[in-house]
């Protein structure tokens, strides 16, 4: 019941930073699709125990792949769904722990945290990357 | 036939409309040709940058115009990407001529964007949303709702008032983390570092981070380094404001 509420959540989290990013309104809804893919992902990733990394790497190839299919699908950039989709991905946990690290002069622990960070943002970023060169080569 | 006037006047129409949006480069410098390749120019070349752009096009006589166009005002708008799509699909299957084109394209930089408080509520649905997904409970769901969207109607009115984006994003961490502390205070059971988090969500810069990646991915390396650079100082920008409250707030001793 928890993960349903939660996949709902990751709907409409896209759906209202797809409003402030000004989405289309033929497509108000149909953001919160890739958002609530990618948080299954994350959800099995956990009930499964894979590490942080993986399970963003993944989450966010989901998100890749399932925005091109349906920018494909509603003749739409990509961007309208990758962009509103991936904010539940990113890791303001940890860049808030760096923070916290450094007031509290623990600069080693903020180095770890900061590092961790830009670590899963890596994740994120070869995710789209991946997902977009997959799309591609299946229209070649 | 079009001449290459009306061809370039189309073309820099479409780009300013574009870059204004921060589209990626590659969809910039893609539609420009395409576009230019519909309404019968033989050569077009364009360089683009998030700041400006420069397209030069070459007729079917060998004649050839340039034009430079700088992009001040950048907003964030995914619908005028959509909409611009649409239109350089349409002319390029031949459905609309350029005239027709031309005054498409007027129309979207004439739309009004959304209403403000329309945008507040969305803001602060998201925003709940995703400090619940973060792990807070329905008490820091009600409270980032209100937080955020308070702080999103005073960040939207300093950068009406004046281009102050930076100050903007400063004053909002200032704003939300002043907030989540106090009623902290006063609501059992809160999760300080969630509700920051959470409410701070919305000024993560996601359309910069996720077309910087792509620039650079797509070869584009000028734009995707500056775009990159900008996320990051936004996200100081958002770690200096939270940061300030969060030790003036243990200073004082009040939290």
């Amino acid at each position: 019941m928890d993960y349903l509420i939660q996949l709902l959540l990751a709907g409409t989290t896209a759906i209202g930073f797809g409003q402030l990013y000004g989405v289309p309104r033929r497509l108000t809804f149909w953001v919160a699709v890739p958002s609530a893919l990618g948080w299954l992902v994350i959800i099995v990733a956990k009930a499964i125990g894979a590490s942080e990394l993986v399970a963003f790497f993944a989450s966010s190839t989901v998100i890749g792949i399932s925005g091109e299919l349906m920018a494909r699908r509603f003749h739409a950039p990509a961007s309208l769904f990758i962009i509103p989709g991936i904010f539940v991905l990113v890791p303001g946990a940890n860049a808030y722990q760096a923070m916290l690290c450094f007031i509290q002069r623990d600069y080693e622990g903020g180095v770890i945290e900061a590092v961790i960070t830009m670590l899963l943002a890596t994740a994120i970023a070869m995710g789209l990357i991946v997902a977009n060169a997959i799309i591609y080569l299946r229209r070649r | 036939m079009t001449t290459i006037d009306e061809a370039l006047e189309l073309c820099v129409l479409a780009g300013a409309l574009l870059l204004g949006s921060n589209a990626e480069i590659d969809r910039t410098e893609s539609t420009i040709a395409k576009m230019a390749k519909a309404v019968g120019m033989k050569e077009a070349e364009v360089f683009a940058t998030p700041t400006g752009f420069v397209v030069t096009l070459e007729d079917q006589n060998g004649n050839s115009k340039t034009q430079v166009r700088r992009i001040t005002n950048t907003g964030n708008n995914l619908s005028v990407l959509d909409e611009v799509n649409g239109v350089s699909r349409s002319l390029a299957q031949g459905k609309v001529s350029a005239t027709e084109a031309r005054a498409l394209l007027r129309a979207v930089s004439d739309k009004k964007p959304s209403h403000r408080g329309w945008i507040a509520l969305n803001v602060g649905i998201a925003s709940g949303s995703i400090t619940y997904l973060l792990g807070g409970g329905l008490s820091d769901l009600g409270i980032v709702c209100l937080i955020s969207m308070t702080a999103y109607l005073i960040s939207a009115g300093l950068e009406r008032v004046g281009r102050y984006r930076i100050l903007s994003i400063a004053t909002g961490a200032v704003w939300i983390t002043a907030w989540v502390l106090i009623s902290s205070q006063f609501i059992e059971g809160l999760s300080i570092e969630t509700d920051i988090v959470g409410a701070l969500m919305f000024y993560v810069p996601g359309i910069t981070i996720t077309n910087g990646i792509r620039d650079i991915t797509s070869g584009n390396l000028i734009s995707g380094a500056a775009r990159l650079l900008d996320a990051l100082l936004v996200a100081l920008t958002l770690a200096f404001g939270v940061g300030l409250v969060l030790s003036l707030g243990t200073k004082v001793a009040i939290f």
